[in-house]
């Protein structure tokens, strides 16, 4: 019922906005924030001190405020991609890695090179991708194993083959010398300069449920997404543990909004400047070492509850949910979604109890978001439909509502 | 002026602590707010007694926004091919001669379904893997068997690897039905692929907690469990469950899998003057505690699980089962028709009694090729009608799903007598006067 209902408004919101746009008389940002044809920008103008040099990027650096994305552009199989399902994004300095149902895609030079397991792929279904930024190894997981792809060469990593704890890759993350490795059943630290692998299940952990679906790290910590587990901190530097698990204890309800980890069934972690998110099926956690707060999409901008994946950059939170593509800084949000019934998008900014919604001309392709990448002022999205590029044409503050 | 601030303060706080103490006495007499997650009695539910929770989950249905509804069928194809997954062959007896058991239902309901012309004209093929093997064997066979296009996919029956297995069919976009996990949390998850038909360790406790507290009137239960998922996830409902009901356990003991001597668990379950004991475990070990008990002289009444339901219970436990009693999931001696036919079939065709494991897959897989007679050959669409059944008419009987695609009909109390079990659908006795 509710579902039906928010398309109805969103419906009833779309047609509103196209009618005042074709009017002329849409609530649209002035100057900087004029919304025409070919610009797309809202919200205040792009400093261009503020834009980032992913070259020289700083690892302390933090938008200035939830950036605004916009001028979409679309990839589907028409551009050359092996499948419209998109399970994984990763930008890799001029190319973009892409992971489909159907091989591994690369944009490289404005061309698609695909790669499938007779290549060397693991597996056809790539579903995590990231890159080691000392090395330019390529880390691939796959429904059926990880492979490090390394002067061109694809190695394979199975259960049979070495210490990886499953063969479905959920979640594959590289720092300097370790990868980290989310498996169907346990999760792994592989160290790159000894070949050494660690596993994290519920024998050799307090993990209280061992299937894993994300990892990620920071500093001396990693954080492990243990569905039916909560979160597992493991501090890397003196092997020790702890937990972050609802404190209420119970699946079927959320006791209280900000007690904790808002549910134990976790779909993904993300650590930036000082702040833990986590992604569930129940809504989402923001945790900052002191503080736990949830968002659900029944007392938050949040699009769904159904969050499948989170990432953390320039102290913003990035949320790969159902029903769109979801940006927080934890107070102001901008979330972004196919405008129903056409080919528009709409953006949502919402700061405090005001929101504006814009219409705009580009969209992301699909509302079912698996995942996300984001470096410098563009961001890749990998969706249920297709696979999108934004760029950022402004800023969410006060000036935009 | 200072001195009248705190008292103030006082005086409001006590106030705020009146009022709380009415209303809360208030909520507990009132009914409670509609529900549907697992069909829970009221009187159970999760802090029912002290506040309304934030928010409920599974009151409503999760949907589907993605975009798999829009692939095509394929074109002509030769069969229409339904993975299976379950313990077929491996170290544990118990869960490859189910899996097995299972595996024989839900084939025939295939055969008839071919037949009956399979998927307009196209048959069904089912292509079984075994989960008993690798460490979470279910996501790889799952996997294979999306390699192989299977349309959809029936299983299994370890809480453990089907868990395993529905985070795959999620990431894959996989209609699942389940027909034999008994697992509480399978369907807590939120999936929406994922069904499941037969009832859950959830249901059980359900019926053993109304059958120990609000039926026989105890008050000092015990519980003895092996140290396992499959148990300490089995009980946690009847634990919680004595809590809420103002009657927690009064000891909880864990065994090792394997122990045969349980005498100093036993000892002090009858040190702490418990009128009945709740046992779960592998079957072979819950007649070996039941033995243990009798012979000691311990005649607390047993409760068990659905797996002491069993003609092998009855021959480990010998005269020391009289008394026991188990959930079920339902009446296997109903005289429905069709179970009867069911039956005398499944006896001709393998030359063996059909289980509760065979019963189940059998109604499941009726159901998944129901569904796909009516959604065509599109996974999101087989989804869409598996997942939009409220309840179906199964041979086991009524299958009633909740918000979370979980069998939530009542489970049945089974009770040795005479070295014969004796079945009735529990009902929830919501203010006993055993009590």
């Amino acid at each position: 019922m509710k579902s039906t209902f928010h398309s109805k408004r969103v419906k009833v919101a779309s047609l509103l906005i196209s009618l005042m746009m074709i009017t002329g008389l849409s609530d649209l940002p002035d100057g900087s924030g004029t919304l025409h044809s070919g610009s797309e920008k809202a919200g205040t103008e792009m400093d261009s001190k503020s834009v980032i040099n992913p070259d020289s990027e700083e690892k302390d650096f933090r938008f200035p405020a939830v950036p605004i994305y916009g001028d979409w552009t679309v990839y589907t199989m028409d551009d050359g991609l092996p499948s419209n399902k998109i399970n994984a994004v990763k930008i890799d300095e001029d190319r973009i890695l892409v992971g489909t149902d159907q091989g591994l895609a690369v944009l490289e030079n404005g061309k698609w090179t695909i790669y499938t397991p007779e290549d060397g792929l693991a597996h056809r279904n790539v579903i995590s991708l990231d890159v080691n930024a000392s090395t330019g190894d390529v880390w691939i997981g796959t429904m059926s194993g990880l492979n490090r792809w390394s002067a061109g060469v694809f190695e394979r990593f199975d259960q049979f083959n070495s210490g990886l704890a499953n063969d479905v890759v959920y979640e594959v993350q590289a720092d300097e010398r370790y990868t980290w490795i989310a498996t169907a059943a346990g999760a792994n630290r592989f160290d790159t300069y000894t070949n050494q692998w660690k596993i994290f299940n519920e024998e050799t952990s307090p993990m209280h449920e061992p299937w894993t679906y994300g990892i990620t790290y920071g500093g001396e910590k990693a954080w492990i997404a243990a569905w039916g587990g909560g979160v597992v901190e493991y501090n890397n530097e003196t092997d020790q543990f702890r937990v972050y698990r609802d404190p209420d204890g119970h699946f079927q309800i959320s006791l209280f909004p900000d007690d904790g980890l808002v549910h134990d069934i976790t779909t993904g972690v993300a650590f930036d400047n000082g702040v833990l998110w986590v992604s569930t099926y129940f809504g989402l956690s923001r945790y900052n070492g002191q503080r736990w707060w949830g968002f659900f999409d029944h007392n938050s901008p949040l699009t769904s509850n159904f969050v499948n994946a989170v990432k953390a950059k320039y102290g913003i939170g990035y949320m790969a949910t159902d029903d769109g593509l979801n940006t927080s800084d934890g107070n102001v949000w901008v979330t972004y979604h196919p405008a129903e019934g056409s080919s528009l998008g709409e953006t949502r900014i919402t700061i405090g109890d005001r929101q504006r919604r814009i219409t705009t001309e580009t969209s992301i392709s699909h509302g079912f978001i698996w995942n996300m990448d984001i470096r410098g002022d563009e961001i890749w999205v990998a969706t249920s439909r297709g696979l999108s590029r934004g760029v950022v044409t402004g800023y969410a503050d006060e000036s935009i509502l | 002026m200072k001195t009248r601030y705190p008292l103030l303060l006082i005086g409001a706080i006590c106030a705020i602590i009146s009022v709380r103490a009415e209303f809360a006495g208030a909520q507990t007499q009132s009914e409670p707010p509609r529900h549907t997650f697992a069909n829970t009695p009221a009187q159970i539910y999760p802090f029912f007694n002290f506040m309304e929770p934030n928010y409920r989950w599974f009151e409503e249905r999760h949907p589907y926004l993605g975009a798999a509804r829009e692939y095509p069928f394929p074109v002509n194809p030769e069969v229409v091919r339904i993975g299976f997954i379950a313990p077929l062959d491996g170290s544990s007896e118990y869960y490859s001669m189910n899996g097995q058991h299972m595996l024989n239902g839900a084939l025939m309901a295939f055969e008839e379904a071919n037949r009956a012309g399979g998927f307009r004209g196209i048959p069904f093929e089912v292509i079984a893997r075994n989960d008993l093997g690798l460490w979470g064997a279910s996501g790889n066979e799952l996997v294979s068997l999306d390699d192989m296009g299977v349309l959809a996919a029936i299983g299994s029956i370890d809480g453990n690897n089907t868990h395993v297995a529905i985070r795959v069919a999620l990431k894959l976009e996989l209609p699942m039905v389940t027909t034999g996990s008994t697992d509480p949390t399978l369907t807590d998850t939120r999936i929406p692929w994922v069904i499941r038909t037969n009832q859950d360790d959830r249901q059980f406790n359900f019926a053993l907690l109304n059958e120990a507290y609000n039926v026989r009137g105890y008050t000092r239960v015990a519980l003895l469990r092996a140290n396992n998922r499959y148990a300490r996830v089995g009980t946690r409902e009847f634990v919680d469950g004595a809590r809420r009901l103002g009657t927690p356990l009064v000891i909880r003991q864990v065994y090792l899998p394997g122990e045969r001597n349980f005498s100093p668990y036993l000892e002090k379950i009858e040190a702490a003057g418990a009128e009945a004991v709740v046992l779960w475990g592998e079957v072979d070990e819950i007649a070996e505690i039941i033995r243990q008990m009798r012979e000691s002289g311990m005649n607390q009444t047993v409760f068990t699980s659905d797996k002491a339901v069993s003609g092998h219970f009855l021959q480990l436990a010998g005269e020391h089962a009289e008394g026991v009693i188990a959930a079920y999931p339902f009446h296997p001696e109903s005289g429905n028709s069709e179970l009867e036919a069911f039956y005398r079939n499944y006896r001709e065709k393998y030359q063996t009694e059909a289980n509760s494991f065979a019963v189940q897959a059998y109604d499941g897989a009726r159901l998944l090729i129901e569904s796909i007679r009516k959604a065509g050959l599109n996974r999101a669409l087989v989804r869409d009608e598996i997942t939009s059944i409220e309840s179906y008419q199964g041979i086991t009987g009524t299958i009633r799903l909740d918000g979370s695609w979980n069998n939530v009909t009542p489970a049945f109390i089974a009770e040795i007598r005479n070295g014969r079990f004796y079945f009735h659908q529990f009902e929830w006795v919501a203010e006993s006067d055993n009590r």
